[in-house]
């Protein structure tokens, strides 16, 4: 009988390569450079060559970064494809760990390079810096049914936990899971918290244009939160029923969603952009 | 909005009082509306907080703003007439009164330093 979980697992692997080290480093870099030269260059304009060079010698190491670790992953995944194997002739559900923090990497360089962008505007800065004088809270950056899913999330999350503890099954966790469930959620807080008090904003001289980033920056988070509990849900339910085939499957759409939304998140949203096209 | 120059030769501690009065003045803050944090202040204006606590401070102190706990702080109910009152001006025009007070009653300059010294030291917190 033909074992189509297998065989699609297979190209999950490639697709899962293909989307998180080739499509979401184009996505990000294009992103990056859009904002660099929409923004920098506009509220910048002393810092035009300067922000162009940034441009061309970073975006080239990340280009290589990006194109040595799609070579690397599609290697593993096509040597486990030929060999009918799992990844890295070992275990699929490890392998998968390693091809996502293998695909992290080329996220965390962007990260630095926009981190190093910011104080190359601090650099060409007129030494003016502007703040609002509005309180701003948590409620204004998450809505309310964000809040409402991601305490649903936690709740069913916990019920599905106890339910398992009286009905376990095979390698079930128990009462660690919650462990692990702390654990994320304060991943995902600090996150947040770093979002909200990221004093590198500072170089956005509107504090409008700021807060448009800040707010896009933590929906997605919280987005990415509430998937990764919904997530975590379907991986206890699936291994409860049994359907563990399913679960490697699960994973590497999982890791697909999540890269394709920190791809577009990295995107500023229209209104971000408003009023600059003039001032050019 | 607040506006700061990092390379003003005014400190940023009185920038921000400077603006925060203004905003009063101008109407664009009304008594009882709160004011940010200053965590969220100093990382928009990328600046060290201790500046903030202490432009907050001596707002406080001219009853302009209001901490209330955990809560925040709030511009005080009579934020606008104390606005207006400037203590280093009655500070000054305080201390010359003294001063001249002193000189008519034949005490020299030196005396009256080393008075207001020993009364500073004296009188300390």
């Amino acid at each position: 009988m033909f074992d189509w979980i297998s065989n699609t697992t297979y190209w999950l692997f490639f697709s899962q390569a293909i989307i998180t080290l080739v499509v979401v480093p184009m996505i990000i870099r294009n992103n990056f450079i859009d904002f660099a030269r929409r923004y920098g260059m506009t509220q910048y304009p002393n810092a035009k060559n300067a922000i162009e060079d940034y441009l061309l010698s970073n975006i080239r190491i990340f280009k290589i970064v990006a194109a040595g670790l799609f070579l690397l992953s599609f290697a593993i995944v096509s040597h486990a494809a030929v060999n009918q194997a799992e990844l890295f002739s070992w275990d699929n559900q490890a392998g998968l760990s390693c091809l996502f923090f293998i695909a992290i990497i080329p996220v965390l360089v962007m990260a630095a390079i926009q981190k190093r962008f910011f104080s190359l505007l601090a650099d060409y800065s007129d030494g003016k810096r502007v703040a609002t004088l509005k309180v701003r809270g948590v409620r204004d950056f998450i809505s309310k049914p964000m809040i409402l899913f991601i305490f649903s999330g936690q709740f069913l999350f916990i019920g599905s936990v106890f339910y398992f503890v009286n009905h376990p099954f095979d390698g079930f966790g128990g009462y660690l899971n919650l462990l692990g469930l702390a654990f994320l959620d304060s991943i995902f807080i600090i996150t947040i918290y770093f979002t909200m008090n990221n004093k590198r904003l500072a170089m956005i001289k509107d504090p409008n244009q700021r807060f448009v980033g800040q707010q896009n920056a933590i929906s997605v988070n919280v987005t990415i939160w509430i998937v990764a509990l919904y997530y975590l849900c379907l991986t206890l339910w699936i291994s409860g029923l049994d359907l563990l085939s399913y679960r490697i499957f699960m994973q590497s759409l999982y890791i697909h969603l999540m890269f394709l939304m920190v791809a577009f998140a990295s995107k500023l949203p229209a209104s971000f952009y408003q009023g600059l096209e003039e001032k050019r | 909005m607040i506006t700061i120059e990092l390379d003003s030769p005014e400190p940023l501690f009185n920038q921000l009082i400077i603006q925060i009065k203004k905003a009063i003045e101008t109407k664009q803050l009304y008594a009882g509306d709160a004011l940010p944090s200053i965590r969220q202040l100093a990382n928009d204006l990328d600046i060290n907080s201790k500046t903030v606590a202490k432009a907050y401070r001596l707002l406080e102190r001219d009853k302009v703003i209001e901490t209330k706990g955990y809560r925040g702080t709030y511009v005080h109910p009579n934020a606008l007439d104390n606005v207006q009152f400037n203590l280093n001006g009655w500070l000054d025009s305080q201390v010359c009164l003294a001063v001249n007070r002193y000189r008519e009653a034949g005490a020299t300059d030196s005396e009256i330093r080393i008075a207001f010294t020993q009364a500073m030291t004296n009188t300390k917190k």
